[in-house]
């Protein structure tokens, strides 16, 4: 099951890196992809993953669901 | 619990940071870690063992390296020092435009007064678009992006609300605690050496800003001096600006600008103290900060605009700019304190620019005395006039560059404080008494004189008395304002001043006198002295008449931290002991030089 989510704030690859780490962790996620220039996050998990999930993974960092 | 410090290379950003921070916690035994981009290091707190293998796996997973990252002195891209050359070019062609449009004349020759509130406004318009925005226009744009974050669905407009409350509560506290230094300023005069302490501060700190944005010193980058980290987190403007956005959070950034020490806005700031008046400081401040305004609000749009090569292109033409202006801080600070710093380079950028009028004879028309004047940026020409006693004179004159100093004369024997009007002003009286009668403009920058002679009396007789006083005219050339780069004063330190050589010092039992009178027309006189160093000096200063505007009073930078008030009647008296042989000069308050003592 993919979901697609558009992030905001992201700057730098090592931005994309830190959101992939920081979602991949989200139990049950298999697979994330983050696009630097859309902020656009493909996320492959065996179930749904719903934005407030995504929301604490991404506690104390700058970047948000939009 | 174990604390360790790593030193990383390779970090640029706040998500470097937190890649690191997030590898560091995967460890069971780590506890804390902070990880600091700028410094280049991670501190751990953990609990048993941490191994160097350990440290160096999580690091190196995150993509980066230990060791400490490399920054020389200067860069070794030649691309920089390419795109410097283009930036300096650019401002060049700039400079040249700007001149060719006399845009120059209109923001430096005018900037000599700050009493005249057009010539602020477009002090202001011209700092909100150099020293202000390149020190403010960063918190500006910080606030906007975290407004358009929370709302990223706003419109233009809404976007631009930020800008405005920032703004606006920038005018409100500047209008406020302009108006409440402006009061203080009555009561307390900060010494010569702080003021120019204050001012080279600034000076550094503003030549730190803009050595970092040419970007050809990557060893600076590092030094968090810049703006929002550095100043602004002593006033608690970035904490704000990290917090969530909010209207009033704005404004207050907007309002604590007041206490950010941008060159134009220490001028204002100076000049509000010295004026003493609690309206003419909310006045002067408020018009500065609105005619700030454009620029700021531009800021946003401007460097969101640029990008890529243009942007780097633009923030080094700024940093050139900010440079500049630093060194003029500098001078100015030195000045002040008493070294001369850059005499001779200040003399190449503020020459002296005070025509020095031949003594004209009114014409007589149906027994009215006709005195034809103009009044430009530079003073009046002619100045210098001879009437006869008991005639009527019709004084015309012709203002041609109403925003200047020169525009509001005064002549306390004549009874005359009058703003000039664009075009003719005519001023009529009848001279009573045979002498001269005085003007000037109110800050005491420019002056003219006419000569009363005996009805029928030969005026060519009193020729040379004329010219005696036109050669004195220069004197003040610049004294209110500031150098080129408006901030602080005593740039026009380049004055055609005659020097007039003192005779040896009077032995007074162990202490050294030396004397001086002043008058309006011959400012101190003598004006050079000679005393020996370590023993105590007297300086008598007789004042016949009273001083005016900057020039009204005195101060020996290096010397003495006195500061006093030329007044009429009194004799200023400096008592210090030399302890160094040198040159300090005898000025102003406002550090424009007038004379000279020589320690041997």
């Amino acid at each position: 099951m993919t979901t697609i989510i558009k992030l905001s704030n992201l700057t730098c690859p090592a931005c994309q890196k830190v959101t992939q780490n920081r979602i991949g962790k989200i139990s049950g996620v298999t697979e994330v992809k983050v696009d630097l220039v859309s902020g656009k996050a493909e996320i492959n998990a065996g179930r749904v993953i719903n934005n407030e999930e995504v929301t604490a993974a991404l506690q104390g960092t700058p970047y948000q669901i939009v | 619990m174990n604390k360790t410090v790593v030193d990383i290379k390779g970090m640029h950003c706040r998500s470097c940071e937190l890649l690191v921070e997030d590898k560091f916690k995967e460890y069971s035994q780590v506890k804390n870690v902070v990880v600091d981009q700028s410094k280049g290091t991670a501190e751990i707190e953990y609990e048993g063992t941490l191994t160097q293998e350990e440290i160096a796996r999580a690091v190196n997973c995150a993509g980066y390296c230990l060791g400490k990252d490399e920054k020389p002195y200067f860069s070794k891209n030649p691309r920089d020092y390419r795109d410097l050359a283009i930036a300096g070019f650019i401002l060049l062609d700039l400079f040249l435009v700007a001149k060719a449009l006399g845009l120059f004349n209109i923001s430096l020759t005018n900037t000599h007064n700050y009493s005249s509130l057009p010539v602020v406004f477009l002090i202001g318009l011209t700092a909100g678009i150099s020293t202000c925005m390149a020190l403010v226009g960063g918190l500006v744009l910080g606030a906007a992006s975290r407004f358009a974050e929370k709302h990223p669905t706003a419109t233009t407009l809404q976007k631009f609300k930020p800008h405005l409350f920032f703004n606006l509560g920038r005018i409100i506290s500047y209008t406020v605690l302009g108006g409440a230094i402006g009061f203080l300023g009555s009561f307390f005069q900060i010494s010569t050496s702080v003021l120019g302490t204050i001012i080279i501060a600034v000076g550094i700190v503003m030549l730190l800003l803009g050595a970092q944005l040419v970007e050809i010193f990557p060893f600076l980058k590092g030094v968090t001096f810049t703006l929002p980290k550095g100043i602004s987190r002593l006033f608690g403007i970035s904490d704000r600006s990290e917090k969530e956005y909010s209207h009033t959070n704005s404004m207050v950034m907007g309002a604590t600008t007041f206490f950010l020490p941008c060159g134009f806005t220490q001028a204002m700031q100076l000049f509000a103290i010295s004026s003493g008046s609690a309206l003419v400081g909310a006045l002067t401040l408020g018009t500065f900060a609105l005619g700030t305004a454009p620029g700021l609000l531009g800021v946003g749009g401007i460097t969101s605009l640029v990008k890529g090569t243009a942007a780097r292109l633009f923030f080094k033409t700024a940093g050139i700019v900010v440079i500049i202006l630093a060194l003029f801080n500098i001078s100015n600070g030195y000045n002040l304190v008493g070294v001369d710093f850059v005499g001779e380079v200040a003399a190449v950028f503020g020459p002296p620019k005070v025509a020095v009028g031949v003594g004209a004879t009114a014409n007589i028309q149906n027994g009215v005395q006709i005195i034809n004047m103009d009044q430009t940026s530079n003073g009046y020409t002619p100045n210098n006039f001879n009437i006869k006693v008991g005639v009527p004179v019709r004084w015309i004159i012709n203002s041609k560059d109403p925003h200047s100093c020169a525009a509001s004369i005064v002549s306390p024997k004549l009874n005359i404080s009058k703003v000039l009007n664009p075009g003719e002003n005519v001023i009529e009286f009848t001279p009573t008494e045979v002498g001269t009668i005085k003007f000037t403009c109110s800050m005491g920058m420019f002056q003219g004189v006419f000569n009363v002679v005996a009805a029928g009396g030969n005026t060519a007789a009193i020729a040379p008395a004329v010219v005696q006083q036109a050669a004195a005219a220069p004197k003040a050339g610049g004294s209110c304002g500031s150098g080129g780069g408006g901030c602080g004063c005593g740039g026009g330190k380049a004055n055609a001043q005659p020097t007039v050589q003192a005779p040896a010092a009077v032995q007074e039992g162990a202490t050294q006198v030396i004397k001086a009178v002043f008058t309006y027309s011959k400012d101190i006189s003598p004006n050079s002295f000679t005393v020996k160093s370590g023993k105590p000096v007297r300086f008598e200063v007789d004042a016949k008449e009273n001083g005016s505007g900057c020039m009204g009073s005195i101060t020996l930078p290096g010397l003495t931290d006195k500061i006093d008030l030329l007044t009429a009647g009194k004799t200023s008296v400096f008592e210090f002991t030399p302890t160094k042989a040198g040159k300090y000069q005898i000025t102003c308050a406002m550090g424009v030089p007038r004379g000279v003592i020589n320690v041997l």
